[in-house]
């Protein structure tokens, strides 16, 4: 094994290895758990710069582990998984900060470290897997690893919310794996491939193919909170703000997000999809669950659950974008990948800051609250604007580029989905900004905790800081080299768009 | 001058205002930032007086930004970076007044400079993309101004500005796009050339006039325009002009392509907008007593003027070109006329708001005259009809503005002279209030003085024409005349107007 094999594996390790160490650290332990937690994101972090650097040269890093018989475990990193490494490696250190903040004096921390180690690790996975076996592997433990990152406040809600979940996505997992089956029995391999590994099959296999497609987005679908199998997700608010933010920028619905990518793209390939007709209503659901996603957050007033019929519509772009199955509008989508990550976990930091420094979890309650916390707002608003696509900020690119896709392929009606949706995001952003900038604020707060002359702690204030800049830049700079957009253009040339 | 160093000057103007506020970041450097808010527009000034033509690149900028400093566009600069000193002039001359505490001036300060920032940006950006950025950053920036003022007005004038805002950079959005898929690009040339090819523009000139026409109050669409005018202090009044501009009408000498298109539909679209926005605006303008409202009003009537250019460039191309020269012309004698007119009506005693407004003042006179001028310029014969006709239609809005900040009494108006005598005596409020609305204080509240400096001797002529002119009003049959004239003169100016636009029309043939 050459040092390129061992970079997949050693970046699964970064997480996994401080991960089960934290297991066995004693509460008190503080200062050991951080610096395991730390040293593991950096060096993940480090990794992955070595990897993005390697696979924009046109190197590939692999390797085979064998698993069963006639089956091996597969790691590649392409220009793909790096995108989604990339930005779960990121995301990883700035959440770890966030949550070595959030959680300072609660119990249980060794608990919560490391199993949210372990949900990087299976992220990362998920991002390097090689084949649907590998992908189905990691995506099992990551619905495992973040079970008990959802019912970590250990209350009667949360404990029904993680039955929810469980009941979910384990049925998701359940119909992806007999999808899978039954896939292998028909191609006899379940690498993916640039252009899919099934192009051979259809004219003999058509109906089998649909039903497999079905089976795996259905799976897919549930993480991707693809509606109607979305019922979990706001359910699961009741987690802590840091596991919040992992959920819905960073691992859980991204998982299925990309997993429904390399199923549309390296299993089926485009033109298969499109063949055997599965594109058109994948498209018709992702619109729908855009529309009913703004549609319910409009009338939630419990700002998690807002945010997470929000992150139902987002997510719904990605696939959007992968359904249209043009170049440009592939590009909007995995480009979304990025952006709604940097932005959503922008606004699960501001809403954990909201309600860990002054108790607000309404959006009643937030009338003033600028006044109070500045920076804190700052940061949401830029998520906000840029979750209704208001340029500079990086949902505006994502926009754009989905709009341009749309035309290209002759899907006019993507226009008017996007101008609805956009519509309904700015329905159930604006208002909140405007309480929160231009109403005057109470004389007391529901449960206020002074940081001296700071608006809160430094841990927390920092990193939506820097997520909400990453969003703003992510868009204003997009065409900057090694900016999401410029990466996920390399993408589309080398994976997707072929004469 | 090298090509790099004049390359970078657009650069330089357009971040000012956000180097300023990164100052104003460093609470350190709150206080240096504070001094620096009301210069941050006068490097972009002094790049478009003195820097060469030339575009800058914006490295990695969106999908490959342009900011541009030609023939159009310095033009343009100038009046951004003329309303926008006048306007943090005003700015900081308020917050020193106020004193408030160093985090809230900043507080305050903020949204002002961002939305510099982004109307100078409008001003040079060469592509729709960055121009759509600049404008939403003002646009929202412009929502926050008016915010600040928590009254029932500044709430109601905020919200339909946002919405309007939202529905309008939607519309804009589907717009660009519409244009950028088929010009296979997004620079204004490439746009504009495209539209150039289309056989039928309808659905992009309905979607011009939707967006671009919230942004510059066209009857329908301005909902925002005079409550926003009504409730804010002059300081926002006059972004509030630079917005109007910029992220309006400016926006369609960007787009369409003036000149190489003979769209007499679109044409007839525009000339029927200009003249249902003068026509309104003259009503409400003729019946309102606040002068903030009669600004608007007035800002109206430029739009509507707009308009009409637009559509004599639409209906005889031959003249288009000539047109779309003359309209930044028209925007800088416009819109620096109406900022001046409001600091005037503000009546603010400092000494510098008063050397503020003489200047503008001044150059407002100087500016009227350029109408004047285009016969002798080869604008041409309908370009100049273009410029007149809301001209009439502005001389009510603005006499009655002028009257209504002057009549504190001319002697004071015009400046040094005492206040007592003659502006007690002056009843000229018979014709401008109603009865009830004098006994509410009417009369008080126009007593807003324009404070032009002047020479004594100038200010005792004005002072004695002021009295003459009070001895003729005072008089029986003016009396009777401006009693009646209170109930018709809006039916009155209605019929002319509609009277000149249908030989206008009839003209055009």
């Amino acid at each position: 094994m050459t040092i390129d094999n061992w970079i997949p594996l050693l970046v699964v390790g970064s997480s996994l290895i401080p991960g089960l160490l934290i297991f066995a650290l004693a509460e008190s332990r503080v200062r050991l758990r951080t610096t395991l937690n730390l040293a593991g994101a950096l060096l993940k972090l480090a990794l992955v710069a070595t990897m993005l650097w390697g696979v924009a040269q046109g190197h590939q890093y692999q390797v085979q582990l064998a698993f069963l018989p006639g089956l091996e475990l597969g790691l590649r990193v392409g220009p793909l998984a790096l995108l989604f490494l990339t930005l779960s490696s990121l995301l990883w250190l700035v959440t770890t900060i966030y949550a070595i903040g959030y959680l300072e004096g609660s119990p249980h921390r060794s608990r919560f470290f490391g199993f949210f180690s372990l949900c990087v690790t299976a992220t990362v996975g998920i991002a390097m897997a090689a084949d649907l076996l590998t992908f189905l592997l990691f995506y099992e433990l990551l619905t495992l690893a973040t079970y008990p990152l959802v019912v970590h406040r250990g209350t009667e809600v949360a404990r029904r919310a993680g039955l929810v979940y469980l009941a979910f996505t384990i049925g998701g997992g359940a119909l992806m794996l007999l999808g899978i089956v039954w896939l292998y029995t028909l191609a006899g391999s379940l690498e993916f491939r640039p252009g899919g590994f099934v192009a051979g099959l259809d004219q003999t296999h058509r109906t089998s193919l649909i039903l497999i497609f079905v089976l795996l987005i259905a799976g897919l679908g549930v993480k991707a909170a693809l509606i109607p199998l979305h019922a979990w997700l706001p359910r699961a608010m009741v987690a802590p703000a840091p596991v919040s933010a992992l959920l819905h920028a960073v691992a859980v619905v991204k998982a299925g997000a990309f997993g429904i990518m390399r199923v549309v793209y390296e299993v089926f390939g485009v033109e298969l999809a499109a063949d055997l007709g599965v594109t058109g209503p994948l498209a018709l659901l992702a619109a729908a669950t855009i529309l009913y996603g703004s549609a319910r957050a409009l009338f939630q007033d419990d700002l998690k659950r807002r945010l997470a019929f929000s992150t139902v519509s987002q997510v719904a772009y990605i696939v959007l974008g992968v359904a249209i199955a043009s170049p440009i509008a592939t590009v909007g989508g995995l480009v979304h990948l990025v952006h709604q990550g940097l932005m959503k976990i922008t606004l699960f930091f501001c809403a954990g800051n909201l309600a860990e420094t002054l108790g607000i979890h309404r959006v009643s309650e937030m009338s003033g609250v600028a006044r109070r916390m500045p920076c804190t707002l700052v940061a949401f608003t830029v998520a906000a604007f840029g979750m209704i696509g208001v340029p500079p900020v990086a949902g505006f690119i994502t926009k754009w580029y989905l709009g341009l896709g749309a035309l290209e392929a002759g899907q006019h009606w993507v226009l008017l989905v996007l101008a609805l949706s956009s519509l309904l995001n700015a329905a159930y952003f604006l208002p909140i900004l405007h309480a929160a900038w231009f109403r005057e604020p109470p004389s007391t707060w529901p449960e206020e905790r002074v940081f001296g002359r700071r608006e809160t702690a430094r841990a927390l204030l920092w990193p939506p800081l820097i997520t909400a800049a990453a969003a703003l830049l992510a868009g204003l700079l997009a065409s900057l080299p090694f900016s999401p957009l410029e990466w996920v253009g390399l993408i589309a040339e080398r994976e997707f768009v072929r004469p | 001058m090298s090509g790099a160093i004049a390359g970078g000057l657009p650069i330089l103007a357009v971040s000012a205002p956000f180097l300023v506020v990164a100052v104003l970041m460093i609470p350190a450097a709150r206080s240096w930032g504070l001094r620096l808010m009301p210069w941050a527009t006068l490097p972009a000034l002094l790049v478009a007086l003195l820097g060469p033509d030339g575009a800058s690149q914006l490295p990695g900028t969106l999908l490959g930004s342009t900011l541009v400093l030609g023939e159009t566009t310095r033009l343009a600069l100038i009046t951004t970076a003329l309303l926008w000193l006048a306007t943090s002039l005003a700015t900081s001359l308020a917050l020193g007044r106020a004193r408030p505490s160093g985090r809230e001036q900043t507080r305050m300060a903020l949204p002002g400079l961002l939305a510099m920032g982004g109307g100078l940006g409008l001003a040079l950006a060469d592509d729709g993309l960055l121009w759509l950025a600049a404008s939403t950053l003002i646009g929202y920036m412009l929502y926050a101004l008016v915010m600040w003022d928590a009254s029932p007005a500044a709430r109601l004038a905020g919200r339909r500005l946002v919405v309007l805002l939202v529905l309008g950079d939607l519309v804009l959005f589907e717009l660009l796009l519409i244009l950028a898929q088929a010009a296979d690009g997004t620079s204004f040339a490439a746009l504009r050339a495209t539209l150039a090819t289309l056989e039928d523009p309808t659905l992009v000139i309905v979607l011009m006039i939707l967006g671009l026409g919230a942004k510059a109050g066209i009857l329908g669409l301005h909902a925002w325009l005079l409550p926003a005018f009504q409730s804010t202090p002059p300081a926002t009044r006059i972004a509030l002009i630079a917005f109007v501009l910029g992220a309006g009408l400016l926006g369609w000498t960007r787009l369409l392509p003036l000149g190489l298109v003979d769209w007499p539909g679109a044409g007839m679209a525009f000339g029927l907008l200009a003249l249902i926005t003068a026509a309104y605006a003259l009503i409400i303008g003729m019946t309102s007593l606040d002068q903030g409202r009669l600004q608007g009003c007035i800002l109206m009537v430029l739009t509507a003027q707009w308009l009409w250019a637009l559509m004599l460039a639409l209906h005889r191309p031959a003249q288009g070109a000539a047109i779309a020269e003359l309209l930044p012309v028209v925007a800088l004698q416009g819109s620096l006329g109406l900022a001046a007119l409001v600091l005037l009506g503000e009546g603010d005693k400092s000494a510098l708001t008063r050397q503020l407004s003489s200047w503008l003042a001044a150059l407002v006179v100087a500016g009227s005259a350029l109408p004047l001028m285009t016969p002798w310029s080869g604008w041409g014969e309908i370009a100049m009809t273009g410029l007149w006709w809301p001209a009439l239609v502005l001389s009510p809005l603005l006499g009655r503005l002028l009257v209504g900040a002057c009549l504190g009494g001319w002697s004071c108006a015009i400046g040094a002279g005492p206040r007592s005598g003659l502006m007690r005596r002056l009843d000229l409020t018979g014709y401008w209030t109603r009865p009830h609305e004098q006994a509410r204080g009417g009369y008080r509240r126009l007593r807003r003085l324009p404070l032009i400096l002047l020479p004594r001797w100038r200010d005792r002529l004005k002072q004695r024409l002021a009295a003459m002119g009070v001895a003729v009003m005072r008089s029986k049959l003016p009396r009777s005349i401006e009693n009646h004239l209170l109930k018709w003169e809006p039916a009155l100016l209605m019929a002319a107007l509609i009277g000149l636009m249908a030989a206008w029309l009839g003209y055009l043939g």
